[in-house]
């Protein structure tokens, strides 16, 4: 049984896509001690220099504390942070984000209907 | 239990430590006038404080305080402490808060009622002796728990005599607990016992390739125990969090039992590991601090944590109600 089944999620339909100029990863599924080495290779990868990293996690269904510590870990400094980051981190996301002191690292995960890249995906 | 008297010097003797002293009240008026007088001491010394106790209490405190009230910080123990575990937490927000050099705080504490169930109520006693050891450095913090001898069981106050060194009457009197369990004690894992499950329960062995299975058998029994979706999430987030810690520091495997009990959804993993941290859990990850989120963020999510460490393997019964 999926997370998505079990919780009731459905896929949210395509949002409308800005040209994306940028480099953009999308997120899906389950991230947890066993996804999570991969999805930080691959940003580690993606993440370099001033290129602005736009990640979207809106088909992340499951997220536990190492996911997030792989995000966060992953996330530039705060000084390289966007002037238009906007959005929030993936609902399901939240409880192990927020509770662990990491509402500050908003940076790397922001999700907004007109900026969404949905370049590469990483399961 | 016994105690015996001690000079008032050396009662108040701890100005330069931690001093956890259990007032022995009996009904409301006693309790009233045990914490009136502790607060106005306070007060007097300009000494931040902090009281801890049921709503209705504080409602009874602040009549009685009138204008000082203001002068003294209040929280509800049904919110704050109806994880035990989420206690220390809160008392040591307050002490990083307010404390600075020579400076000496005031706590007020009852995480210990009649209702408790008896799971609770365990992990309250657990809870006020790792109080000892999470504050044993706090420089001039004096923390006073009330317990209510008229409603709360003898075996009860025979606990308190073993987590508080210090014991107070209503009246102001003051003895040393001869019963009081040192913190080297205190600090060794926690084998309590934990009752079986009224009947067999659910069952599912995990390692590190099946946490996903893991998770979606969690899901399935939270929904047909009746936990609404974001419960159900929150559990799985929590029980997951737990088998994790098996399949790094456990052993690499585990298994989860779940059962209903009452209101309550239990799961409960055991693994082939040694917990010896004593605070585990009870303390806030700092910024960057890598690991000791897992079971920080279980607490947070469960009503009730229950940790065990055995010479077989450890236990972690998390607690949600439906």
């Amino acid at each position: 049984m999926s997370l998505l089944s079990a919780f009731g999620a459905a896929a949210k339909p395509d949002a409308t896509l800005a040209a994306m100029e940028r480099a953009g990863l999308t997120l899906a599924g389950e991230i947890d001690l066993i996804a999570a080495p991969g999805v930080g290779a691959r940003l580690e990868h993606e993440v370099t220099g001033d290129r602005d990293v736009v990640v979207d996690a809106r088909e992340v269904s499951f997220i536990d504390i190492t996911g997030c510590r792989t995000l966060v870990e992953a996330a530039p400094a705060p000084a390289a942070r966007p002037a238009d980051a906007r959005g929030g981190r993936p609902p399901r996301a939240r409880p192990a984000h927020g509770l662990c002191g990491w509402t500050q690292e908003d940076r790397l995960m922001r999700v907004s209907e007109a900026d969404s890249p949905g370049k590469d995906r990483i399961r | 239990m016994s105690s015996q008297a001690v000079p008032s010097s050396a009662a108040h003797g701890h100005a330069h430590g931690f001093r956890h002293e259990a007032l022995l009240y009996s009904g409301p008026d006693e309790f009233l006038a045990g914490t009136l007088a502790f607060i106005e001491q306070g007060l007097e010394a300009d000494e931040p404080a902090l009281v801890v106790v049921g709503a209705d209490k504080i409602r009874r405190l602040r009549r009685k305080l009138g204008a000082d009230s203001d002068r003294v910080h209040f929280a509800d123990m049904a919110h704050i402490g109806l994880n035990p575990a989420r206690i220390i937490p809160a008392w040591r927000e307050f002490v990083d808060e307010h404390s600075g050099p020579g400076r000496r705080l005031r706590g007020i504490g009852e995480p210990i009622w009649a209702g408790r169930s008896p799971a609770e109520l365990i992990e309250c006693q657990r809870h006020e002796s790792l109080l000892n050891l999470a504050f044993a450095d706090a420089e001039g913090f004096r923390l006073l728990c009330p317990y209510d001898v008229d409603a709360l069981a003898p075996e009860v106050i025979e606990e308190a005599h073993r987590s508080h060194p210090v014991l107070v009457e209503a009246a102001g009197a003051e003895r040393e607990s001869t019963d009081f369990r040192s913190v080297e004690i205190v600090a060794a894992p926690f084998a309590a016992p934990l009752p079986e499950p009224p009947e067999p329960a659910p069952e599912r062995a995990f390692q590190a390739g099946t946490l996903n299975d893991l998770r979606g058998f969690v899901a399935e029994h939270a929904a047909a125990a009746g936990l609404s979706q974001p419960r159900s999430y929150d559990l799985v987030l929590a029980v997951n969090e737990v088998a994790t810690n098996s399949v790094r520091h456990g052993g690499g495997h585990g298994r989860l039992r779940m059962w209903v009990d009452g209101e309550i959804v239990i799961s409960e993993v055991r693994d082939d590991g040694h917990i010896d941290l004593p605070l585990v859990g009870r303390e806030r990850p700092a910024a960057g601090q890598i690991g000791g989120h897992g079971l920080w963020l279980v607490n947070q999510l469960c009503e009730l944590v229950q940790i065990r460490s055995f010479p077989t393997g450890s236990v972690v019964r998390l607690h949600m109600h439906r």
